[in-house]
């Protein structure tokens, strides 16, 4: 039996389900600015982030030569979502001196199988659940 | 547009300098460094049941497409298999670039003389 008024809307396979590129970025801060870089990548849906210490070693000005401190963010995005990416930190970079860095992306060419291909695209976010399937979930829980 | 390559190069603990001094000659402008572990199966020893694993440093340097192969050469010459560092050196292509200062997209910025 089907019942029409919960039936899950037609959505064409390619729009969930299309391949796209992955990025290898790495990104670059002043130690203590991971977390915001973090916090953008989760809304670009980054699927893994991996934060390392690191020390720069660009002295703008060669009398005082400490080098800094960085934090460098590693994460995996998807290549729709870069320009966001993108747009997010060139606004972070303008704030000020401190809040400087750079970012780049390296273009992946392969994955270890599909599932590991699913999991760093999040795909599984893009089948969002439909309302006859929230009631079913309701009733079990319920029940 | 420049297009831009990140070398990665990995270096015995303490020998970045040498990596950082001949990329440097050879026209990059910085780098960043972090702290790794060699996992090499010739480099494991054993010291009284111990293993001890070489701590290594690795380099990330992004350099114009331009210059690319001659910063690798330097790095090969001032930090490579021949020298204290037994480095190694390889480059990656970069698509896409936030942060850095091109001249070409901001005339206004002087350009460095030496």
């Amino acid at each position: 039996m089907s019942d029409n008024g919960n039936a899950k809307p037609y959505t064409p396979y390619e729009a969930n389900h299309r391949l796209r590129n992955l990025f290898f970025v790495t990104t670059v801060v002043s130690q203590g600015q991971a977390d915001f870089i973090l916090q953008i990548s989760k809304t670009n849906e980054a699927a893994i982030c991996l934060v390392c210490r690191g020390t720069g070693t660009y002295l703008r000005d060669e009398t005082m030569a400490i080098p800094e401190k960085k934090d460098v963010v590693f994460s995996i995005i998807r290549e729709d979502r870069w320009a966001s990416y993108k747009a997010t930190l060139e606004e972070r970079f303008a704030v000020s001196k401190m809040a400087k860095g750079i970012a780049y992306a390296i273009p992946l060419d392969s994955v270890a199988g599909v599932s590991i291909y699913k999991m760093l695209t999040n795909t599984r976010l893009f089948e969002q659940p439909t309302s006859a399937n929230k009631e079913k979930k309701g009733k079990k829980n319920n029940g | 547009m420049v297009n831009y390559e990140c070398i990665v190069s990995i270096v015995n603990h303490g020998y970045t300098d040498l990596v950082m001094e001949a990329a440097k000659r050879a026209g990059a402008t910085g780098g960043t460094l972090l702290s790794a572990r060699g996992t090499g199966n010739a480099e494991i020893e054993e010291f009284f049941g111990v293993k001890v694993t070489p701590e290594k440093d690795v380099a990330l340097i992004l350099v114009p497409h331009a210059i690319r192969d001659k910063v690798l050469a330097a790095i090969n010459e001032g930090a490579g298999m021949s020298t204290k560092g037994m480095g190694i050196a390889f480059s990656m292509p970069v698509t896409d670039v936030v942060g850095i200062n091109r001249p070409e997209e901001n005339p206004e910025t002087p350009k460095e003389t030496k």
